[in-house]
Parts: C-alpha cells; sequence; structure tokens
C-alpha cells in the first residue's frame, strides 16, 4: 500500500515538506532557535502553563500540539479512520510517555527538533540522531525476540473524543487567557510566533501526518525490517526542506559551538535519545507520532500524550533537563532509570519468553507425573 | 528441565539492568556525599537579589553607558552595587562597561557567571552584551589559531561559547 505512491509527491513527503518549512519559518516569526516545531519543548511549555511546574520561562500554550491534535482529529473523523481502541498496558504506556519526555529533556528536544536542529547546521544533533537511530535499532531487539503489549480492544466513541475536547478547551483557555492559566513573558515562553500562523500549521501538519502515519522512528524501523523507504523519505524531505529554508534566511551556522539551546555533553544526548528510540519501538510511535495517534481515537496514545505531559512538568520541576551547561544530575539518574525501564518493559513482555517459560513449566509438571508414577510404580514392584 | 527459559537477549538485558541499576546507585550515593560537604552548604545559602525589579536602580548607569562615558558609568555602577551589593543585574553592567573599555577578559567572565547563576537576566545580556559575543568570537579564534597551546585563550573562548548559546535564545 505503501510502496504505490511516486515518492516525490506522496503524503509523507508533503507531511516533511510542511514539517521542514514551518520549523525554520516560526522560528523566524518568532518560536524559540531552532525549536520552531518540538514535541517534548512545546509540551513542557504547556505543563508549565497548566502549573505543573513553576518556570514561568517555559510556560505558555503552545498552539502548534493544539493544532497537530485538532487538525489530526478532523481528518481521522471525516476519512472514517477515526477508530477508537485502547486497554493495551495502560500503566506501562503512561510510564513510557514519561521516559520519552525524560530521554528528548537529555538532548534538549525531541527527534523532530534533533533534525531541525542539524538542518540549521548544529552538529550537536548529530551524536542524538545516532543516539536515536541505535535506540531504534536496540528496540526491535525485543520486537524481533516477540515483544508485545496487552492486546488492545475496541472502545466506546467517547473514549477517544478525550484528547481532542481536551486541546478544544486549551484553545479556548489560549484565546480567552484566564488567570489560571500561566503565560510566561521572558525566556522562551514569550518567544512564540502569531497564534493564528501556529495554529493553522500545526493544523496543516497534524492533518498530512495522519493521512501519512508519518513517525521518526517508523521512518527507520520499517526501512531496518522490511526496506519500506515511505517514511524515510518524509524524514529525508523535512531535513532537505529545512536545511534549504535556513540557508535561503540565513539561519544556517555549521558548527558544534555556540548553537542555539544546545550542550555539549554529546555521550549524554546519545543516551537520551537512545531511551527515546528504543521507548519509541515499544510504544510504536515517537513523540510526534503519539501525538496524532492520540487524536485518531488511541487512547493508550492518549494515556502516554499525558504520560508526556506529566514528564514535562517532572523534568522542569525536579531539574532533569539539560541546561545550556550540560546535563543536571537528576537528568543523568533519571535517563539511567529509563534505560532500566526500557529492558525491564522489553524483557517483561516478550511473548515467546513467556510462552517459553510456559512450555518449560508444562515439561517440569510432565516430569514431576512421570517422576511420581514411575516410583509409585516402583513401591508397586516392590 | 529440558529447554532453558532465557536466551541471550534476557541474558544481555538482565546483565544491562543490573550494571545500570548499580552505577545508578552509586551515583546517587556520590552525590549525596558531595551534597553534604560544606561547599554545596555555601552555594545553598546564596544570598538572595535585592533591588530587583527596581528598574530606577540601574538607569543612570545605563543612560551613562550608552552615551560611551565609560569612566562615570563605573563609578556610578559602583554606588549602586555598595547600596545593593547582592543585585546580580550589576554584573551585567559591569560586564557591559569591561567590554566597552576593551577588557574582554573580564567582561567574558562576569557574562558568564550572571547568566548562568540567574537566567532571568537573559534578556539583559541580549540588550548589553551582543556584541561583545559578536566581535568577541572571531577575535578570540584569530588568537587561538595563532596561540593554539595558550589555556587562558581556549577558556576564555569556550566561555563565550557558553554565552552565544545561552544568548542563541534557544530552548531552556
Amino acid at each position: 500500500m505503501y510502496k504505490t505512491g511516486k515518492w516525490y509527491w506522496n503524503s509523507a513527503v508533503i507531511t516533511g515538506v510542511l514539517l521542514g518549512a514551518f520549523g525554520v519559518w516560526l522560528s523566524i516569526l518568532g518560536n524559540p532557535e531552532n525549536a520552531g516545531i518540538c514535541i517534548s519543548c512545546f509540551l513542557e511549555n504547556i505543563a508549565g502553563a497548566l502549573h505543573l511546574h513553576q518556570n514561568v520561562r517555559m510556560s505558555y500554550l503552545r498552539p502548534e500540539i493544539i493544532g497537530l491534535v485538532l487538525g489530526a482529529f478532523l481528518v481521522a473523523y471525516m476519512s472514517g479512520r477515526f477508530r477508537v481502541r485502547g486497554g493495551s498496558s495502560p500503566l506501562i504506556r503512561f510510564f513510557m510517555g514519561f521516559y520519552l519526555i525524560v530521554g528528548a529533556a537529555m538532548f534538549i528536544g525531541c527527534p523532530v527538533k534533533s533534525v531541525l536542529r542539524l538542518s540549521a547546521g548544529d552538529l550537536t544533533a548529530v551524536p542524538a540522531l545516532f543516539g536515536f537511530i541505535s535506540g531504534i535499532w536496540f528496540g526491535l531487539q525485543y520486537v524481533r525476540g516477540g515483544f508485545a503489549l496487552e492486546k488492545e480492544q475496541e472502545l466506546g466513541k467517547a473514549n477517544g473524543l478525550v484528547i481532542p475536547a481536551l486541546m478544544g478547551i486549551l484553545l479556548l483557555f489560549l484565546l480567552v487567557k484566564p488567570a489560571f492559566i500561566v503565560f510566561g513573558e521572558k525566556g522562551p515562553a514569550a518567544m512564540h510566533a502569531p497564534l493564528l500562523i501556529s495554529l493553522l500549521a500545526g493544523i496543516l501538519i497534524g492533518g498530512f501526518a495522519q493521512k501519512s502515519t508519518f513517525c521518526m522512528m517508523a521512518g527507520f524501523r520499517n526501512f531496518f525490517i522490511a526496506r519500506d523507504g515511505f517514511l524515510l523519505r518524509g524524514i529525508v524531505t523535512m531535513f532537505l526542506v529545512a536545511t534549504g529554508v535556513a540557508i535561503s534566511t540565513g539561519h544556517f551556522r555549521l558548527g558544534l559551538n555556540g548553537q542555539p539551546g544546545s550542550h555539549l555533553a554529546h555521550g549524554w544526548s546519545f543516551l537520551g535519545m537512545f531511551l527515546v528510540g528504543g521507548i519509541s519501538v515499544l510504544a510504536n510511535g515517537c513523540p510526534f507520532r503519539q501525538v496524532i495517534m492520540a487524536a485518531e481515537g488511541h487512547t493508550d496514545s492518549g494515556l502516554t500524550l499525558l504520560g508526556m505531559l506529566v514528564g514535562g512538568g517532572i523534568v522542569q520541576s525536579w531539574e532533569i533537563r539539560s541546561t545550556i551547561a550540560g546535563p543536571t544530575f537528576g537528568g543523568e539518574i533519571a535517563v539511567l532509570t529509563g534505560l532500566i525501564f526500557l529492558m525491564a518493559v522489553g524483557t517483561a513482555f516478550r511473548t515467546r519468553r513467556r510462552q517459553r517459560i510456559q512450555t518449560a513449566q508444562e515439561e517440569q509438571t510432565q516430569d514431576l507425573v512421570e517422576h511420581k508414577e514411575h516410583y509409585s510404580l516402583s513401591g508397586i514392584n516392590r | 528441565m529440558r529447554n532453558s527459559t532465557m536466551d541471550r537477549l534476557d541474558i544481555v538485558s538482565i546483565s544491562l539492568i543490573m550494571i545500570l541499576s548499580i552505577l545508578a546507585t552509586g551515583m546517587v550515593a556520590m552525590h549525596r556525599e558531595a551534597a553534604h560537604s560544606p561547599q554545596s552548604q555555601e552555594a545553598k545559602a546564596a544570598p538572595a537579589r535585592q533591588g530587583s525589579g527596581d528598574v530606577n536602580v540601574f538607569q543612570e548607569v545605563d543612560a551613562l553607558i550608552k552615551s560611551a562615558r565609560y569612566d562615570e558609568a563605573l563609578n556610578a555602577l559602583r554606588k549602586t552595587m555598595e547600596k545593593y551589593p547582592k543585585n546580580p543585574e550589576s554584573q551585567v553592567y559591569l560586564a557591559a562597561i569591561y567590554n566597552r573599555q576593551g577588557d574582554m577578559e573580564k567582561a567574558i567572565s562576569l557574562c558568564r557567571q550572571s547568566i548562568e547563576k540567574n537566567p532571568d537576566l537573559l534578556e539583559l545580556a541580549t540588550a548589553n552584551l551582543k556584541d561583545l559575543v559578536q566581535k568577541g568570537i572571531p577575535k578570540l579564534q584569530r588568537e587561538k589559531e595563532l596561540k593554539p597551546n595558550d589555556e587562558k585563550v581556549s577558556t576564555l573562548l569556550r566561555d563565550l561559547y557558553f554565552c552565544q548559546r545561552k544568548l542563541g535564545q534557544g530552548c531552556e
């Protein structure tokens, strides 16, 4: 199905064009440098606006995230792809969302931002991208080894409307600006493109991302598993378009040093994004894809999104997020516990392993029965 | 039992989980010791800002800097610093004066210290110290080429890159 479209005109490539172009333009129009679109940064901003952390400099209701959800919801609903399902290991998925943000906070950006940073010439994104791809490879070892979370099931339609409705309410808050929502007036919170443009960009990208199933993780995963380059072309297009726009607007500056919103702890950037890559495979979607899936009726992704939102609050409150000076101690420990979580979940949910244990237990029972029979027979003989 | 219940992936995963658990526990234990050190207690007892939010405190200094009367600005700033010794904004103005007087070394050091300790000073630093970054980096890069083993130049360049990353207005 994916391979029928011509590479230069399919929905994944269009999503890549939109992400690449808006990723740079939104920065030019006011968003923080190299963060025209970033799921993790924006969720931290939304968490701050909702009082989930106290860093006012990172508190703003980002219309891009609201737009992504509403755009994806509208396209899914109108095209009949709004299918409500869930119930697959919900608590595990919540913590997956949390650790997706922990990993991204170590690098200061989600996988989409890592491509945008690289396209602006920021070479500190290279180890992060390598980490992300390595994490995907590592996660695939569990998938190949029989990893699967509990089976999801069809749910009532109202369940799937919760996340789009929540975003609708956030949009209302953004327009009305009630006193209980925090809108920072300094730092990244004060840096934002005009509301309408950000919202429209989010809706457009969300719509096409829903249609194409665009996902940073799946782009590499599908290529590794089946040499399917449909989504990978979208990622490459995003990089090329963003690079083109950055060069043409004078926002391209090649180098490791002095890049905005970056640090030089490359090993930790690698490990942070390794965690994001690995968990994305187990959760079946990168942070960007989780947002889109939450909008199309996938309640498990809705829970992952809520985990990411809570994570956005905690990484700020507990000083887990890296700063320009480098990673914090809390961040290092959080990433290590994230890696433990990744491997523990990967190992615990391997169905083949469980089957092997079941087979071994059956064999043990059989052995025991034979053993008893043997001795009882021996007893009779005696 | 005829078949083992663990394959290679299980063994690797469990081994890595154990190694990472030990590593994380060790790091926490070491950090706990560091957190109770006298230096750390001193840092925790850092003084609060004084006079912050009072826009008039540095108005005179700001005006003198803008009219290029740097010696007078320095005198006015010293008086303000005596009155509000714990106000971190004075560090940014001091860095701005040193920068304009050509003392790049002191300016860079103060710039890094002030924005590292107080993220809220970023806007003030951007307004006053952007040219320090713009002119300082090419100058120090040339010096680094001429004196590749000079530790002082390397440190200054590293600090200035830090300021550039911070003033670059990315996410925090």
